[in-house]
């Protein structure tokens, strides 16, 4: 049994520093697969910040609150009852924007969901759970509308346990914008004119969740609440990044503003992409583009014809090389171990000690042999298919686009863990004696999707490498499909080898100038096709960029993708999806027919 | 084995569905099976419970990625200044009309497979290529293949040509009532234990995106309940025999840790 240290205030820094220790000390990580597992979904489960007394959850995570002695039972029955009303349906967007601002009511209806949730899920909830005497009650509705509806009633309910802890409808409708929380919320709601009787009955602890998002719906001078929103989560400065942008286009500050889009994109808002100008660098002056690239327009259901200039430049950024040389370093052995049984296929080996046939020149040769005399070594005298290694090329791709720059709060930014997981994998291909080829691309718009090399596939392997790479700098867009072409007509056309693997590394942010969303899915899918086609395997890797990569296994084929939060993490499962990536295209190559 | 013939239980496979009708039916129609599910979920349980059932003698092959097709039908080896011929395991069960059972199919390569097409249509024969012979199968004798659509299903797939001649059994991890049956015969542990293992074992098998391959089978179950009844704390027999053997990620396991403790805590 442990005990949290709760801090006092008077203790000042020193304490704060304690009591981090603490939360690290007694990190809830551990309790993720519990969980996930009742939840049905990928569910974490962190402290509540600020505590509060009671756990609840935003649907994508589970608050506990920090308490002053948490037996580790109470802690796992938090866990579990929050775990369970997001399996079972309860934090739904549908239901909960009815929720907001009635805290009576939401703890109703926290009450039924939990009775109807145990018994939904009776089969795979902890038996302790399930065996406690609030919860060995009949659910009083089949669904969470049915809830909902009884909730309503004045149907005398007991109060929920504190083991149930507790719905916060705003908040879990905030984390659930992208999966169509926002759409949940009513018109009136959208447009920020959410009626004062409702917003009256706000407790103390749902005022806490109200924030600035509540204000927003209430604003009643906000002719727009989507915009003004929006300016909250860009932050006051983005009109003044637009004006920076237009008198010195393509430096950095209309890169910043770039970030912070994609960061308001990935909390869901899609709207507001087309609102906002697309600043481009000055076209004029570049030298004519190397390479020009179809791209599939959607709409008209056709390929546009050279419509993608892609120019091929070495790397280069104004502040000079970064220092990355704590992030390089020398691959994991065990990544060497996964990767080294890629691109190994079957062959007919003559004269060997046993096989599943005689090898007759070997046995003819023996037996003359034999007979005149010779004592021969060892019979080798059997044909036998082995594995053994065959060409492989590798090429990877590597995003460097302005959102993969974003500093997150702690950690490394997504393209610095890009460039650790590309060197090691590079370094691994080339180590086992593979063709590998890597370049970084951004873009501006068709006319300019620049292409930066970091190893020609000629070159050997050395420092240059890592010197190119500290010279990549996070800019720009992402126009994905004609980064695929360029790497799968170098594997292609210049590489040429039986085994080919393009292997894509990106933060999964796809957008540029007249490129976005469904255009752009469907023109990175087409690209794929064609790669495949071709006979190239292609495999998307994506580093602690979160887990919203649901639109890229629309594009890649959930399985070939890997995503995951730390470098450390591609070890375990790059083997699966690159093999599987491989066999697939050289099963559609040399099907028996 | 020997227990169960002490107790005369021929039997110890329990039916989730028509399983064992189906296999029965195909059996006297000569039919070939193809047995589908996830790993211990019962494959090879039912076969083995069949062959019993049916008094067959029963010839297992763990296929394999270098299985060729003279290690099923039999090869030509090298003695002294000879040349002999030796059955391989397909052969043996043509000749005494037996139960072959390919287990794990699709491990075996394409080129391999294609030896028993002409054994599971209605030429039912055997054709030994290096011996000029050709062998007809008599009544008793029943191709069974088992694979495991869950994994590798991009990389390994079985032809249509040998998907077609099969009847496809679809077996799963059995419900929890079911699974709970099961544990209280294999194992005989008493009911509410039964009911903790498998509502962990269901729990584990919820999990998705977590990079476990599969989730926690049958089998492992069973495993669980031995160690228990042989006197291992419950929660670390679910840690070493459930949840360690799942994943080498030491993150993954010390959460599969804490799922098997909380859900054999009250034992």
């Amino acid at each position: 049994m442990t005990t949290f240290a709760v801090t006092d205030p008077r203790a000042g820094v020193a304490g704060a520093a304690a009591s981090a220790d603490a939360a690290e000390e007694h990190a809830l990580d551990h309790y993720g697969f519990l969980a996930s597992a009742i939840a049905g979904r990928r569910v974490a489960v962190q402290w509540a910040t600020p505590a509060g007394n009671l756990a609840y959850s935003d649907g994508r995570s589970i608050r506990v609150p920090p308490l002053e002695s948490p037996a580790v039972e109470d802690v796992w029955m938090a866990i579990t009852a929050q775990a369970a009303l997001i399996g079972a349906g309860s934090l739904h967007p549908s239901m909960l924007s009815a929720l907001i601002g009635r805290p009576a009511l939401a703890r109703r209806y926290l009450y039924l969901e939990m009775l109807r949730a145990a018994h939904l899920l009776a089969n795979r909830l902890p038996r302790a759970f399930t065996e406690r005497p609030e919860l060995r009650v009949l659910p009083l509705s089949g669904s969470a509308q049915e809830s909902f509806e009884v909730a309503a009633t004045h149907r005398e309910l007991p109060q929920p346990p504190a083991y149930f802890g507790r719905i916060l409808p705003l908040v879990a409708l905030r984390s659930a914008f992208s999966e169509g929380g926002w759409a949940a919320l009513s018109r009136k709601q959208q447009q920020g004119r959410i009626k004062t009787a409702e917003v009256a009955e706000l407790d103390e602890d749902d005022a806490g969740e109200s924030s600035a998002l509540l204000r927003l719906f209430q604003n009643p001078f906000s002719g727009n609440a989507v915009s003004d929103m929006l300016n909250r989560i860009l932050g006051a400065g983005i009109s003044k990044q637009r004006r920076e942008a237009g008198t010195d286009a393509g430096d950095g500050g209309a890169e910043l503003s770039v970030g912070r889009v994609e960061r308001a994109l990935r909390r869901g808002i899609h709207a507001v992409r087309s609102t906002l100008a697309v600043e481009l660098p000055n076209v004029e002056g570049v030298a004519g583009p190397a390479f020009v690239y179809p791209e599939w327009d959607v709409h008209a259901n056709a390929y546009r014809r050279d419509w993608v200039f892609v120019e091929e430049s070495d790397a280069w950024r104004e502040d000079g090389p970064q220092d990355i040389a704590s992030l390089l370093g020398t691959a994991p052995m065990e990544l060497r171990r996964q990767l080294a049984g890629l691109g190994v296929d079957q062959e007919m080996h003559r004269r060997q000690p046993d096989g599943s046939d005689l090898d007759l020149g070997a046995l003819i040769e023996s037996a003359i042999g034999m007979r005149a005399g010779h004592s021969p070594p060892a019979l080798n005298v059997y044909r036998a298919s082995r594995r053994t290694r065959r060409d492989l090329a590798v090429t990877l791709v590597l995003d460097i686009s302005g959102s993969t720059g974003e500093q997150p709060s702690a950690g490394d930014s997504i393209f610095k863990k890009q460039l650790q997981a590309a060197y090691q994998l590079g370094q691994v291909f080339d180590s086992l004696g593979d063709t590998v080829a890597m370049f970084g691309f951004h873009s501006w718009g068709r006319k300019l999707v620049r292409v930066v090399r970091v190893k020609r596939h000629d070159e050997r392997w050395s420092l240059r490498v890592a010197e190119r790479m500290a010279l990549l700098e996070p800019v720009g867009y992402t126009r994905i499909g004609a980064a695929i072409r360029h790497g799968s007509r170098l594997l292609h056309d210049t590489m040429r080898l039986p085994h080919r693997l393009l292997m894509l590394v990106t933060d999964g942010i796809v957008y540029d100038q007249d490129y976005e969303l469904g255009y752009a899915a469907a023109d990175a899918s087409r690209a794929l096709a064609d790669a495949r086609a071709a006979g190239t395997a292609c495999v998307c890797l994506s580093v602690g960029s979160g887990t919203d990569t649901d639109k890229l296994c629309d594009v890649f084929g959930a399985a070939n993708i890997l995503a995951v939060d730390e470098v450390a993490e591609v070890t375990a499962r790059i083997r699966t999806v690159c093999r599987d990536a491989l066999a697939a295209v050289s099963k559609r190559r040399f099907a028996v027919p | 084995m020997a227990r169960d013939q002490e107790t005369h239980v021929t039997s110890s496979y329990i039916a989730s569905g028509q399983e064992k009708i189906i296999f029965k039916a195909a059996w006297d129609n000569g039919l070939p099976v193809l047995l589908k599910g996830p790993t211990g979920c019962g494959k090879t349980r039912l076969v083995q419970t069949m062959a019993e059932e049916l008094g067959l003698p029963l010839f297992t092959v763990a296929c394999h990625e270098d299985l060729t097709a003279g290690d099923l039908v039999g090869r030509f080896l090298l003695r002294g200044g000879e040349t002999v011929w030796e059955d391989g395991p397909l052969t043996r069960a043509v000749r005494q009309g037996g139960l072959c059972y390919l287990d794990e199919i699709v491990e075996a390569r394409a080129d391999t497979t294609v030896v028993i097409h002409p054994l599971a249509d209605h030429r039912r024969e055997l054709n030994i290529e290096r011996l000029g012979e050709s062998l007809v199968a008599p009544p008793a004798f029943m191709l069974v293949l088992s694979y495991n659509p869950g994994y590798q299903s991009v990389l390994k797939d079985l032809k249509a040509s040998t998907r077609q001649r099969m009847i496809a059994i679809e077996l799963n991890y059995p419900s929890a009532e079911i699974e709970e049956r099961v544990l209280m015969q294999e194992v005989h542990i008493e009911r509410n234990l039964a009911a903790r293992l498998v509502r962990l074992g269901q729990a584990i098998r919820a999990l998705k995106d977590e990079g476990l391959s599969e989730g926690a089978s049958t089998r492992t179950l069973i495993a669980t309940a031995r160690l228990i009844k042989s006197g291992v704390a419950p929660g670390m027999a679910a840690d070493v025999a459930m949840a360690a053997p799942l994943t080498d990620d030491p993150m993954a396991a010390k959460k599969l840790r804490e799922m098997a403790r909380v859900y054999m805590s009250g034992e």
